[in-house]
């Protein structure tokens, strides 16, 4: 096996929980256009309440487990998004003020869950889920897998719901006029809920996976924000497929990074390259739509 | 109550020059950075590394070297990705933070890795030294001063005024000839040169410099103090300073774990950001309607 | 010939499928009043942010005393001497109107922070030029007596007058005057034309974008008449407003006496 098999096997399967978070973060912020910075603290918020309830080895429990982070994350983002954003863009919508807000609910969460749960690191005991099983001399892992098929499956439903659902219309719709839509009567309200269950779903289970691999900590919600939000603005104006590949891309990074460079600087190299690819990245301006100042 | 006064004073000190690089930034510029920890730490470790390399361990000097690569740094983040949409920025900013902080963990010669840098000797300026915490209050003063006046002039001159008018009207400024890319350009300038400054300070007075509490958290920090206190306020950002600095030695009177009252500080900062850009938006000072702004600003707000 | 203030090449401005401005060629020359009228969405407004290049042309170029503008910055154009006004006003609004004029009056090395703090002696000067500068432009218009006033608490017609007594503190050599006259009443409407031909005869050439005729005959010397983002016409008002064919497209419907009315609807309801 060598380092370019291992390269491939993590980039996808990290390029695949990254591609994950980055669908979620794009239905939020493709529709409501908030910079949700908050989006990964809610992602551990869903991956502590997951790991929390489950104990033990039961396969059924863990997805129950799981199920209760997801909804946890949903509610939490529901709340989120109808409560502080909502008041804010009715008081005229400035959106600095609800980024600031965000960054002030992804400040508070992680103490929150230390408060609550105790400041220990948590972590899965999970035999069998994180076992090398070779595929052609790839080193995959069977959560591997799991999060490779979960992420391809929720890239291909979104994708699909969003061209041939009404729900889907209608998320289109809002994405490119808020005002009209609403205007047009269109049940924005219903609408949303689901857009916020996309993005809860995405982030809870993207740092649950995340939290399988590694441990649970709560503060582990800042580089899945990172990905996320790097991936869907630098990705394209209304895109999701092409926020979904640079989030793969950027799943390859750290393990090209640490064939590379020695092991502790590779994070450098990751931290440094998304830098210069957002500061380079022309598709800020390739997919600007043409438009004339408004103030 | 037993708090020591003199490190609350001097630390606030450091916090309100901090505080107030920030408030430039998102009072002039209308915008938010949350890189300002990268650029303290890198006024720190020049500091740091000045001294313990003998090189100066007078502050001016370390203050001038902080200033150049804060702006240094500034004006590449600045140009690189102002071209593009607001976002873009603030991506930029994250992304830049987490550099930084990983090059230093890592740049052991010059931050001392995890453990960091210890026994820093204390600063001169301009020749003399400075022995206690009196001294250091007397010369942050001045420094926060100095930052004070500075921020007056530029707000009561022409730069303040066509700042101000390109947070209302970015387009109408245009046709006076004057670009923004250009002027926030400045205002980063001048917010990593002041960053960078607090830094050295900050390093000075503590005799350590350590690359874990320049985290992003410690950004976010940053920002809270400046809304909470009042974007565009000097007034405010001394409030904000002030706020932050006494948390938590206040805390650490009461009978709880070390991780408790961190958690506690942080959750208390956290929700007031919210709750204060929620229904006061103008900060603390809006309730006493203290103080003279630096710019007519606020975060949020209808137009 | 001699070489105009301004003058479009074939210029064209494409949204996606929407051709707003087709290949307009036209030209200003110095010490005209120039008047772009059409009915609406026929391109007017897109053209004059093509001039000032706050847009990119698809094709085409913009020439302003000889110099293209093509791959200028909107801000580089306003310092060619270029000034506008926007339908929508965009005063500075929580900033008095004296202010609103200074930030056009300041010398434009006042950007520039080093100078700012290395000599504050010469910023203090500037400063005293920018108050004669001010005071003599509000007193030219006659604002003086609002110039303490916060711009967003301005009527309506004097924010307009505010609007152009910027660019006159500029000391723009064209005016880009979008719409003037909407918004205003009949007294208002005669203040902002008198305000014109001053600036006129003191030497700044202007064009308008207007859908009241009647200013258009009062004020213009040529009129230029744009529909789908064409020149159909360009005559003096009188000849031009003559043509049957403009009426039609215009109007929609044939000629209909209605009296002098200054409301700024999509189709104006005077006749030639």
């Amino acid at each position: 096996m060598d380092e370019f098999q291992v390269i491939v096997a993590q980039g996808l399967t990290f390029g695949a929980l990254y591609g994950l978070a980055a669908l979620g973060f794009a239905i939020l912020y493709h529709t409501t256009k908030v910079f949700h910075i908050a989006y990964g603290a809610i992602g551990v918020l869903g991956s502590f309440v997951a790991v929390v309830i489950y104990s033990g080895n039961d396969p059924a429990k863990l997805i129950l487990s799981v199920a209760a982070g997801v909804l946890a994350a949903t509610v939490v983002t529901i709340a989120v998004f109808q409560g502080p954003y909502r008041w804010l863009e009715n008081k005229g919508g400035d959106r600095l003020a609800i980024f600031v807000a965000s960054l002030g609910i992804a400040y508070s969460i992680p103490p929150l869950l230390i408060l609550v749960f105790g400041p220990e690191i948590r972590s899965y005991s999970i035999q069998g889920l994180v076992n090398i099983r070779e595929v052609l001399g790839f080193p995959f892992t069977s959560l591997g897998f799991i999060v490779i098929a979960v992420s391809a499956v929720s890239l291909i439903g979104l994708v699909w719901a969003l061209a041939n659902t009404r729900w889907g219309y209608q998320v289109r719709a809002l994405a490119s006029n808020r005002e009209l839509s609403q205007l047009v009567g269109a049940r924005t309200d219903v609408t949303l809920l689901g857009v916020y269950a996309v993005g809860g779903l995405c982030c809870a289970l993207s740092a649950t996976f995340l939290g399988m691999f590694t441990n649970i900590t709560s503060a582990g919600g800042t580089g899945l924000a990172l990905y996320a939000a790097v991936a869907v603005i630098a990705g394209g104006l209304q895109s999701y497929t092409g926020g979904f590949f640079l989030a793969v891309a950027l799943g390859f990074l750290q393990p090209l990074m640490s064939t590379l460079i020695s092991s502790s600087w590779a994070t450098v190299g990751v931290f440094g390259t998304v830098l210069i690819m957002i500061l380079l990245k022309p598709a800020g301006i390739q997919f600007r739509l043409p438009k004339v100042a408004t103030r | 109550m037993n708090l020591d006064w003199g490190d609350i004073t001097a630390q606030l000190l450091v916090f309100f020059v901090l505080a107030t690089s920030l408030n430039f930034v998102i009072g002039f510029a209308k915008t938010l950075s949350i890189h300002h920890a990268a650029l303290f730490a890198i006024g720190a470790f020049t500091y740091a590394n000045f001294a313990t390399r003998g090189w100066s361990e007078d502050l001016i000097v370390a203050i001038a070297a902080a200033g150049i690569l804060g702006a240094g740094i500034s004006v590449l983040l600045a140009l690189g990705s102002l071209r593009v949409a607001g976002d873009y920025f603030i991506v930029a900013s994250f992304a830049f933070q987490l550099l930084a902080v990983s090059v230093l963990y890592n740049w052991t010669a010059v931050s001392g890795g995890n453990y960091g840098l210890f026994g820093l000797a204390a600063p001169t300026f301009a020749g003399v030294p400075i022995e206690g915490v009196n001294g250091f209050i007397v010369l942050f003063a001045l420094l926060a001063l100095i930052t004070l006046a500075f921020s007056i002039w530029l707000r009561r001159g022409p730069y303040g005024r066509i700042v101000r008018a390109m947070g209302e009207s970015p387009s109408a400024l245009a046709t006076a000839g004057f670009g923004e890319l250009r002027l926030k350009t400045g205002i980063f300038v001048m917010s990593g040169v002041l960053a960078a400054t607090a830094g050295a300070m900050y390093a000075s007075y503590l005799g350590i410099a350590q690359t874990g509490s320049f985290g992003v958290d410690v950004s976010i920090l940053v920002a809270a103090m400046v809304v909470i206190g009042g974007v565009g306020s000097a007034v405010g950002s001394l409030l904000g300073a002030a706020l932050v600095v006494i948390s938590q030695p206040l805390l650490s009177t009461l009978d709880i774990s070390t991780e408790t009252s961190a958690a506690l500080r942080q959750l208390f900062f956290g929700l007031t950001l919210v709750v204060v850009v929620t229904v006061l938006p103008r900060g603390l000072v809006q309730l006493g309607d203290l103080g003279r702004r630096l710019v007519p600003g606020r975060v949020g707000g209808a137009r | 010939m001699t070489e105009p203030l301004l003058r479009t090449d074939g210029i064209t401005k494409r949204f996606g499928g929407f051709v707003a401005v087709d290949h307009v060629t036209t030209r200003v020359d110095e010490g005209e009043i120039v008047a772009f009228i059409g009915p609406n969405g026929a391109g007017k407004t897109t053209l004059f942010n093509l001039m000032t290049h706050m847009i990119a042309p698809t094709s085409g170029s913009v020439v302003f005393q000889g110099r293209e503008l093509t791959h200028m910055a909107p801000h580089k154009v306003a310092r060619l001497g270029i000034g506008r006004t926007f339908q929508d006003v965009r005063l500075f609004a929580e900033m008095t109107a004296w202010d609103n004029v200074a930030v056009f009056a300041q010398d434009l090395k006042t950007e520039k922070l080093g100078p700012g703090v290395l000599f504050p002696r010469s910023v203090l000067r500037g400063e005293r030029a920018v108050r004669r500068r001010v005071d003599e432009v509000l007193d030219y218009l006659r604002l003086n007596d609002v110039a303490g006033v916060q711009a967003d608490r301005l009527s309506f017609a004097q924010q307009k007058q505010v609007a152009i007594a910027r660019c006159v503190a500029r000391g723009a050599k064209l005016l880009l005057l979008d719409e003037p006259a909407s918004g205003l009443d009949a007294d208002e409407r005669v203040e902002m034309e008198t305000v014109v031909r001053k600036l006129v005869e003191d030497g700044v050439t202007v064009v308008l974008v207007e859908h009241n005729m009647d200013v258009v005959r009062a004020l213009a010397t040529r009129a230029v008449f744009l529909a789908e983002g064409r020149v159909v016409a360009d005559d003096a008002p009188d000849r031009l407003l003559a043509l049957p064919e403009l009426a039609e497209i215009y109007f929609g419907a044939p000629k209909k006496d209605a009296g002098t009315d200054a409301t700024s609807s999509p189709v104006p309801q005077e006749v030639p």
